[in-house]
């Protein structure tokens, strides 16, 4: 089963200047996105229409971490998933060029913090993307299933297209 | 990297290969401008090419189906199968995905890929796929063409090549698609007879349809792609239609908003 992320290049460009704006103390930028999914015949799209950036106060102040978000980004993101009814994966972005990987730390305590999003919207996909400079790299936690699958495609679509985190 | 094979296409970029070996697309309607786009897919080096067709290939067909030869009217050969033929002819290593039947059988399948060459007759096939690929955040290229006859005037041949790019204008944007001419397809349904095709326009068509993916997928004009370019058969020109200048082109799609949820993905039940 593959999971296939698809996005406009307009929303894919905000949300990379988005996550490039420096913040007071944290060193990389969080927000989330949210889609719908489509079952495919290989697997599940994930239609990404919308990005929220976790606010500046939300933010805990954590110097062992690139960043560290507190209760009430988790809560409002949460909400919005619930409003829209909608996929919701947990973003950030390590600047550097070529394939990004997500870290130990990241591994160990990001999926915890999207594991609520399977109870309220538990008919959607969640997951992690994580961007660098030319690539992304993502896990995603498909409904009925425990463990995480990679994201096996990001298509953005727009002039020029770009297919990132092509791992097909 | 290019290869000795792309070496005479290596200005589209140094990742040209590797994008076009990456990229999904899928031709929907293995016609006169469908066989087309497929022909040139497998020269240019797509390597991952669904094509859908419910037909077999017929005599009437031969005056225009790339690909087909007497034989594969003689025993009745898919359109389909002809096609992968000719893509496996050019590039053995390519995946094909053969689509037998009507696309909407193949919905999900075609959910999955990155670019969309429609080349369905009528205007409410296009209407329904638009609806399709808005949906699932596809691009689609449209092809068609036409030939209508006005009393004592010579014949008039006509086409289209549209780019419905998410979050552009659409068919209905661009006055392509309206009740007008899509009731007037209805009142017509079942006596309308066989439809004019000859194979050359389609050929400008189809080519005109690769050559906006390839700069969709490389960037080499560093232009943005027509979104509406309208054939004139009968003078052999292919342009923007005058009345494109009446539409403000930046508008966003009020058809297809591109920031609604709702409008995208599988339909849920939302409960409020």
């Amino acid at each position: 089963m593959t999971v296939h992320v698809r996005l406009t290049s307009a929303l894919y460009k905000d949300i990379r200047a988005d996550l490039e704006r420096p913040h007071e103390f944290a060193a990389e930028r969080v927000g989330f996105a949210y889609g719908r999914q489509a079952l495919t015949s290989s697997g599940v799209l994930v239609i990404v229409i919308a990005f929220d950036p976790v606010a500046d106060s939300d933010y805990e102040d954590d110097p062992s971490v690139g960043a560290r978000i507190g209760a009430p980004a988790i809560n409002k993101a949460l909400q919005r998933a619930a409003s829209l009814g909608a996929a919701a994966f947990h973003v950030h972005a390590h600047l550097h060029a070529g394939p990004p990987r997500f870290s130990r730390t990241d591994l160990a305590q990001l999926p915890p913090v999207m594991e609520p999003f399977a109870h309220i919207v538990s008919n959607q996909t969640r997951g992690l993307l994580v961007f660098s400079d030319d690539d992304c790299t993502g896990l995603a936690w498909v409904p009925g299933e425990r463990s995480s699958r990679r994201v096996s495609a990001v298509t953005v679509v727009g002039s020029p297209m770009q297919l990132i985190g092509v791992r097909r | 990297m290019t290869t000795e094979r792309t070496s005479r296409q290596s200005f589209l970029g140094d990742h040209s290969d590797d994008q076009f070996a990456r990229v999904s697309v899928a031709v929907l309607g293995l016609g006169g401008g469908g066989s087309h786009i497929v022909q040139q897919l497998g020269h240019i080096g797509f390597s991952r090419i669904g094509i859908c067709d419910p037909d077999v290939a017929e005599e009437s067909n031969l005056n225009r189906l790339v690909g087909a030869t007497e034989k594969d009217v003689e025993v009745g050969a898919r359109k389909v199968d002809i096609a992968s033929r000719m893509i496996k002819g050019l590039r053995g290593t390519a995946k094909v995905q053969v689509l037998f039947g009507r696309w909407e059988e193949h919905a999900n399948t075609i959910a999955d890929v990155d670019l969309i060459f429609g080349c369905l007759d009528g205007y409410a096939a296009r209407r329904d796929l638009e609806s399709f690929a808005r949906r699932h955040l596809i691009p689609l290229i449209d092809i068609g063409m036409d030939v209508h006859r006005a009393d004592g005037a010579a014949p008039q041949m006509s086409g289209q090549v549209i780019v419905s790019m998410p979050g552009g204008p659409c068919m209905w944007c661009l006055n392509y698609l309206n009740n007008v001419v899509l009731t007037r397809e209805a009142e017509k349904y079942g006596a309308a007879g066989p439809r004019p095709q000859v194979v050359w326009p389609n050929g400008i068509l189809a080519s005109a349809a690769v050559g906006i993916a390839v700069d969709l997928l490389t960037g080499w004009t560093q232009q943005r792609p027509p979104i509406y370019l309208e054939l004139d058969g009968n003078s052999l020109t292919l342009a923007p239609p005058a009345r494109l200048a009446l539409y403000d082109l930046q508008k966003p799609c009020r058809h297809f908003p591109a920031d609604d949820v709702d409008h995208h993905g599988d339909p849920v039940f939302k409960v409020r």
